[in-house]
This record gives C-alpha cells, structure tokens and sequence, in this order.
C-alpha cells in the first residue's frame, strides 16, 4: 500500500477510535455523572475532536475501497 | 514507497487498542480492584475530587497565598469542603495537612444531613493538649502527675470532655410533689433531670407563636447515656392558625428507670416557646445550649432570663434590637450592643459554686461548657464540662480531659498532619465535611490549609463483589435519572 493511502488511511482508523471513545465515555458519564469527567475532561477535547473529524473529512473521500 | 502489507493491519489497529486500554484506564480507576481510591488536592481549586472551603467570606481565593504558600486560609467559623465520591464506597479516610495561626482548638467532621445540622465531629487540634503537661492516657489526657484513672472517676470538678461521651453519674432524688418553674425558653433544648424515687415526670408548657404560619412539630426523646428510652412527639395547633397558640401541656412520664441522669431532648423550631415547667425531679438542668424567648404577645411586662450555671465560659448572641443588653455573669459584665454578633463571656474567678446569669430583657441565646439550672437549688452538673477553645485548665482546676484526640504529627514550621477516617454510605455520590474554628474570628486567627488527601475504601474485589459493586452503579444511576 502507498504509504499516502495508509497516512490517510491511519487518520481515518485514529478519527473513528476518537469519534467511539468520545460518545463511549460521554454516554458513560451521562448515565453516571461524575464517572468519567473528573478522570478525563472530555468537554474539553471535543473542539480538537471536530478539527480532527474537519481534516479527516477532507482526505477521506480519497480512501476508496477495493473493488471486488 | 509502499508500507508492506503485514505491517498495515496492526498500524491501523492501533488506534483502536489505544481507545479500548482508555476504556480499560478510567474503569479501573473508577472501580480499583484493590478496593481504594486516592484523591489529592494542595488546596488550589483544580481537583476534580476534592474541592475548595467555603462559603467564600470566610476563607481565602484558593491557590498562592500572599506570603508564598499554596493552599487556603480559613478565617471564619464554620467552613464546608465538598468531596466527589468516585463510585460506591464503605469507608473514607482524610488526611488535613493545616497550621493554626492564634486558634487553639480545631475540630473536624462529616457533615451527615442535607441540613447540615447532624454533624459527625472529631477532635483536630488542641494546643492545651499539644503541650508536654498533657499526656496521653486510655480514653484522653491527663496532666502530668495526674491519676491515669481520673476519667474513669467521672468527677465533674477536675475533668472536662471534648466530643466524647461519658457515662453519667448515678444519681437519685426523694419522691416529692411536681414543682412548677415559670420560663420563657424558645426552640429545642436539653433538659437533663435527676430521677424522683426512680421515676422521671415532667410536664412542659408549650406554646406557638405562630411567627411562622402553620403547626409545628415538638419531639420528645428520652435518654439514658445515649441510649433511648422512650420518644414521644405533639402537635402544636391548627396548620392555619396565626396568632399566638394556647399554652398547652405535654407531659413526659417514665416510671422505674432507677438511679442515672436522664436526658429529655425537646426539639422544636424556633416558633415554640416553654412558657412553664413542672417536674417532680429535684435537681434537673438545661444546656449546654439556653435561649431565653421573648414575651411579646404573652405578657405586658419583660421577663428577665435567670439561670445559675458553672459555665466559666459563655457566648451570648442575640437575633433582635429588643435582646440588646447588659448580661452578668456571676461578677462579670458584657455589653450586648448589637444583634448577630457573638459576645463572650469568660470567667477567671475561682469560684466553683454556681453564678447567676441574668440577661435583664431576655431573648438571648448562650452556649456555655456548662449547665443551667432554671432553680437555684435545682442544679448539679450531669457530666463534665466541655473542653472549648476558652478553657483553661489550669486555672479552672481541669487535670484529665475525656476525649478520642490523637495528637497530629508534627511536620515542622507550625504545619501539622491530621488523619480522620469515617463510614459513608455507598450510595451518597458527594460528601460535605466541616471544619470548625470556634471563636476565631473575634481572636482574628486564621487556619492554613496545604494539602488534603482522600482515601475511599472498600474491600479489594472478588468477581461477586465486583458484580455487586456494578449493580450499586447501576442502581445509583438510575437514582439520578
């Protein structure tokens, strides 16, 4: 695999990991307040998250999947 | 250049394993299989577990401080700390790492009500008990060269207690016929009372005023050494009414508790006034908290408070222009000028007899480390007074205190380590603890706070435990929902 395609490829798997944990610990912390915030305050890394979310958009539409 | 096909699956696995070990990092710390948490804070307003004294006009902003230490300094009397509980726990433990500026007496606890008002204190520092003249014994301290048995002994003369309970003397009266005692005494009250031939017989004259609209509730509850005997509640007229309620009597009546002291713990709202108590009891007390009421809308002419009391320490507080006056204390004088200001009362004579208080217009309130005899020949003392922040041993004669103070270790510079551990229950998700100062702001004395570590605590985890402590999550959940 070219290793553009991977970089970009990586960034896609890195932004869906964010994008699942994010709504994993918000859903956590929704049912159980205080569980999750006081360990990782992940209000505040939701703006880096949308950034990443931004760019990945951008170099996403460039991963095609292989054609069967 | 190409990334060689066997090395692209676990690259791009990577950042899965990542956010599964994140998973894994936040369940263990909020469920820790060794069954503790630790949480610490220096004081400066960034822990998420533990957070800063309040309310805020009596400590400091947290974080540096201007003579170059961080933390937080308390200057006020009394001030709440906040702590996150981070899952359900059974016990807690804290560790206070404070320098006392001019404050020799410091107490520490759980706050276990909303209301704040069931306060689970303990000793924190004493600096009466801090000096090399006191040491240690089984049950408190004692002066150097004092029998260690002194607090055994229960002698009210030569011992003090701080937040300990000691048994109460065995004590007996004759029978006789009930003696009335005209009073005007607002709000709850302690009254301790020596058993008549065995029997405890007490009736109150009580009445509403009705300055807040509505019936109130006025509880009983009788008590030997803590243990209760007997509760009892009353309803004090209409849920309407507004004028002043009837006088109307209530009577407490428990046969064959033999010899002792009993404790009859009236609890009321401050819309309640005893107007008259009758008792066959002849030595029977109040304390160490007393509010003489008003008589406004009772009787056209002012009623002098008068108590006789052992208290050698005293502060007189009143909530009204009306309470404003000269209260004397045995051979002393204050000046009450002003209401919602707190007015101390401190004895340096010798006498061991009881004194006359007298607050000439009423409608004040004392709190004193003695007792109050509403008769002059009623008085005795129930137990041993307390161990405040006035009290000075020596010159009160005072060589043992009954108490569970632990001395705190010393960390050099005027800083001292004190540890206080308690149960919780595991469904509580914040708890409120209280740290009292007594008379520090009249002394202008202060508290620095550095440091503070919270250790939750449960036992380490088993699979049925672990299952159970899940379940408690769950249940605590949808609690809050």
């Amino acid at each position: 695999m070219p290793i553009s395609a991977f970089l970009r490829r990586f960034l896609f798997h890195v932004t869906a990991a964010a994008d699942v944990l994010a709504i994993l610990l918000l859903l956590a912390e929704f049912f159980v307040p205080g569980s999750i915030l006081p360990f990782i305050d992940v209000v505040d890394l939701l703006l880096p998250l949308i950034f990443l979310n931004v760019v990945t958009a951008f170099l996403v539409p460039r991963i095609r999947p292989p054609v069967s | 250049m190409d990334v060689p096909r066997p090395l692209t699956v676990p690259f791009l696995a990577l950042p899965w394993i990542v956010a599964v070990c994140i998973i894994v990092w936040v369940v263990v710390n909020r469920v820790p299989p060794s069954g503790i948490f630790t949480a610490s804070s220096t004081m400066d307003g960034q822990s998420a577990f533990i957070n800063p004294f309040l309310p805020s006009e009596r400590v400091t902003v947290p974080g540096p401080q201007a003579d170059g230490w961080t933390g937080q300094r308390i200057t006020g009397d009394p001030t709440y700390m906040t702590t996150r509980v981070p899952g359900p726990y059974e016990r807690v433990d804290v560790e206070v790492e404070f320098r006392p500026l001019h404050q020799p007496l410091l107490e520490f606890g759980i706050v276990r009500d909303a209301a704040g008002l069931d306060l689970d204190l303990a000793p924190m520092y004493a600096e009466t008990l801090m000096s090399s003249v006191w040491k240690p014994i089984e049950g408190g301290f004692a002066r150097a060269g004092a029998d260690a048995r002194t607090i055994a002994s229960g002698d009210t003369r030569i011992l003090a207690t701080w937040d300990a309970t000691t048994s109460m003397p065995l004590m007996d009266d004759p029978a006789g016929e009930p003696i009335e005692t005209k009073v005007s005494l607002r709000g709850s009250h302690d009254f301790y009372l020596v058993p008549a031939d065995g029997n405890i017989d007490i009736t109150f004259g009580i009445q509403d005023v009705n300055r807040n609209e509505g019936s109130t509730t006025v509880a009983f509850r009788v008590f030997r050494d803590d243990v209760e005997l007997k509760r009892d509640a009353a309803q004090t007229n209409a849920s309407k009414e507004t004028a002043m309620g009837k006088v109307t009597e209530h009577r407490i009546r428990l046969d064959g508790v033999g010899r002792g002291v009993i404790r009859v713990a009236f609890q009321a709202t401050d819309d309640v006034f005893i107007r008259r108590i009758s008792t066959t009891s002849r030595r029977w007390v109040v304390g160490p908290r007393l509010v003489f009421g008003d008589v406004v809308g009772y009787a056209t002419t002012t009623t002098p408070g008068i108590a006789w009391t052992t208290s050698r320490h005293l502060v007189a507080e009143t909530f009204h222009r009306e309470g404003e006056q000269e209260v004397t204390l045995g051979d002393l004088r204050v000046h009450v000028e002003q209401a919602h200001e707190s007015y101390r009362l401190d004895r340096i004579d010798t006498v061991t007899d009881p004194v006359r208080l007298l607050a000439p217009a009423g409608d004040i309130r004392f709190v004193g480390d003695g007792w109050f005899a509403l008769r002059e020949d009623a008085f005795f003392e129930p137990k041993p007074k307390r161990f405040t922040d006035a009290t000075d041993p020596a010159r009160e004669g005072i060589v043992a205190v009954a108490t569970p103070f632990e001395r705190p270790t010393d960390l050099g510079d005027g800083w001292y380590r004190a540890t206080f551990r308690y149960d919780i229950d595991p469904s509580m998700d914040r708890l409120r603890f209280v740290l009292s100062a007594p008379g520090i702001a009249s002394r202008m004395g202060a508290v620095d706070i550095r440091h503070i570590t919270v250790a939750y605590r449960r036992p380490a985890l088993s699979f049925e435990r672990w299952w159970m402590i899940l379940r408690q999550e769950v249940i605590n959940a949808w609690r809050r929902l």
